[in-house]
């Protein structure tokens, strides 16, 4: 559980008031394997799946992809505000999934409200970092 | 020392001919020590629903808030009383989502459906494998004990009063064989028409 | 939050909780038997119907044999919550899928749904599958083990008790059964694991998936009835529980208070 990713260290300063006290080995260990698994798995399928159509119809088409997926993920209401997303959905084969994410710990039964508009925007931008939402536990 | 043994409980639902009954000791204590006799571990969810959460102290209270809360949301969106079966489905997929990080609390739910008056009954670990029952579900620190006294006094189609005095046989000796819960007990007897509690003086050590 | 998925938030306190030296909670198993077979025109698959919590029994008649498509059925082993819930988000996937596509589910599909899946977890989520049903390419019969491999055989068994029935098969198996030669055989199977595998016990479940339909043939043989009915049981006379307050609350009605008899002090001397 405690293994280390990398050697920890601060990129950015730590906004206290709004991510609550930091520690670095929080940040760089994962607190349980699966969590590791549902993280990245999302992104090394993709990864996968553009690896596999560039080998069989070249680098254009996958290019093109990612393209539409840049220009549909930008379809959508301001950040913390619920977007169906269905462009982007149905281009990523997503609209016909049904995984865990589509029944458990979904956002929108979740009793803690989402981090504020604001720093959402901010990060947006990059102008901040990514905000945090925390359950009751 | 499992983590259940650190508050105790003791939690019996048994159904009966349109009507069911939840009951849980009332000891809060935390070890070997008492600290209030007065803890009901049967939280009602509306008229006709109880949740007994047996376990450790701090998550059943969560759990319960969580509970609340998602039942009010579905009244907002439904404009009705979740049903008895659908709340099953509920608190087990809210266990299931922290699979790899449980809260520590069974659950025991018991209702009665809302139009036929059939009792639903049912208990599940901690993360949410629903065991439905159509006689009795226990749970908490000697479950055996409970589950002894449950299998040999149940009986099929039992009326509200006797119900009763069956579960509170069943809850009040087999809380008696551990130390951990006692100090009376409450029992629900949920009908159509009413909800009877009764508050019941049990072995105070 | 932005996604769903399982949360991980109560990780780090549960496991300092356990390098404090304490054991957490056991989650129910289906410690099982469950098996399968294919026979001339079908697949029939059979489980028993106990679930254990550690060395309790927790569920004397659980259903283990899953529904995932209307030609196709899964048996599942292991943890009790992770099979339901795996089988139950296959089903729903198959169902959209049906729904996008307007087609009969393959049971091809079934399994490389539920095998993705369980790769994708590495073994975390324990579901050990006997898969079977049939589809346009005739009977299939598949087994998934937690992590994710496969095996597609003619006859297979899974769960605790699976040697038991593995041997019963061994014996009794041969090409082309008929039906209820096929229904005997995993019926024997199953009753080999119940009777002889201490985490598989109760009744016996069916299920017969054949091109023209299924057969669900919930407790097929029941073995385990209770063998001893009080005869004269006891009944308790309304008044005998020592009631120390009542509260009657009339549904839709005004709330009365009965207040009974107060309770005495406690001895402290």
């Amino acid at each position: 559980m405690d293994e280390q990713k990398a050697l920890p260290h601060m990129i950015q300063p730590h906004d206290t008031l709004r991510l609550g006290l930091s520690s670095l080995k929080d940040q760089a260990s994962n607190v349980h394997p699966v969590e590791a698994i549902q993280k990245s798995y999302p992104k090394n399928q993709e990864d996968l799946k553009l690896g596999m159509l560039r080998n069989l119809y070249g680098s254009a088409l996958p290019a093109r992809m990612q393209l539409d997926k840049q220009i549909l993920s930008k379809v959508g209401r301001l950040p913390g505000m619920p977007s169906s997303q269905l462009g982007l959905q149905s281009l990523t084969g997503e609209l016909d999934d049904f995984g865990l994410e589509s029944y458990i710990g979904l956002p929108e039964d979740s009793e803690s409200p989402g981090p504020d508009m604001h720093s959402l925007m901010e990060a947006k931008h990059k102008l901040g970092l990514q905000p945090v939402t925390r359950s009751i536990l | 020392m499992s983590i259940f043994e650190y508050n105790g409980a003791a939690i019996v639902a048994m159904a009966g001919k349109e009507c069911v009954a939840i009951g849980s000791d009332l000891r809060f204590g935390v070890q070997f020590q008492t600290l209030a006799t007065d803890y009901k571990k049967v939280y009602k969810i509306h008229d006709k629903l109880f949740i007994g959460l047996a376990g450790l102290g701090t998550d059943a209270q969560t759990m319960y808030q969580k509970l609340k809360f998602r039942h009010n949301l579905y009244k907002l969106r439904e404009e009705r009383n979740i049903k008895p079966s659908t709340f099953g489905e509920l608190v087990s997929s809210m266990l299931y989502e922290k699979r790899f990080g449980p809260y520590f609390v069974s659950p025991v739910i018991a209702g009665l459906e809302d139009k036929t008056h059939t009792p639903y009954l049912c208990g599940m670990d901690t993360i949410g494998a629903i065991e439905t029952a159509h006689d009795f579900m226990v749970a908490g620190t000697a479950p055996d004990s409970l589950y002894g006294m449950c299998e040999s006094m149940y009986r099929p189609d039992m009326e509200p009063e006797e119900l009763f005095e069956t579960v509170t046989q069943c809850l009040m000796s087999g809380a008696d064989r551990d130390a951990l819960s006692g100090w009376g007990a409450i029992v629900y007897v949920i009908t159509k028409d009413s909800v009877v509690a009764r508050t019941l003086k049990g072995r105070m050590d | 939050m932005t996604q769903g998925g399982f949360a991980f938030d109560l990780c780090g306190r549960n496991t300092y909780l356990e390098r404090r030296g304490i054991t957490p909670p056991r989650f129910t198993k289906t410690g099982t038997t469950i098996a399968g077979l294919i026979f001339k025109d079908g697949v029939v698959l059979g489980a028993d119907t106990r679930s254990t919590s550690d060395t309790t029994v927790a569920d004397k008649n659980c259903e283990k044999i899953h529904y995932i498509a209307p030609n196709i059925y899964c048996c599942g082993a292991g943890t009790a919550a992770d099979t339901e819930n795996v089988t139950g988000m296959i089903s729903s996937t198959l169902e959209l899928h049906r729904y996008a596509t307007g087609r009969g589910s393959r049971v091809i599909t079934a399994l490389t749904l539920l095998k993705t899946h369980l790769f994708k977890y590495q073994g975390h989520v324990s579901a050990a599958l006997v898969l079977g049903g049939v589809d346009f390419n005739g009977p299939h019969l598949f087994t998934v083990y937690p992590h994710g491999s496969t095996d597609s055989l003619p006859y297979c068994t899974m769960g605790s008790g699976s040697l038991n029935a593995m041997a019963v098969f061994e014996d009794g198996y041969k090409e082309d059964l008929t039906k209820e030669e096929g229904m005997d055989l995993v019926t024997r199977a199953i009753r080999s694991g119940i009777f002889n595998d201490l985490g598989s016990g109760s009744n016996v479940d069916l299920c017969i998936i054949t091109k023209d339909g299924v057969e669900y043939l919930r407790n097929h043989q029941r073995l385990q009835d209770k063998t001893y009915e009080r005869k004269f049981p006891v009944k308790y006379t309304p008044g005998t529980a020592p009631v120390v307050r009542e509260k009657v609350f009339k549904l839709g009605v005004d709330v009365a208070v009965i207040e009974g008899e107060p309770e005495e002090a406690m001895d402290t001397t």
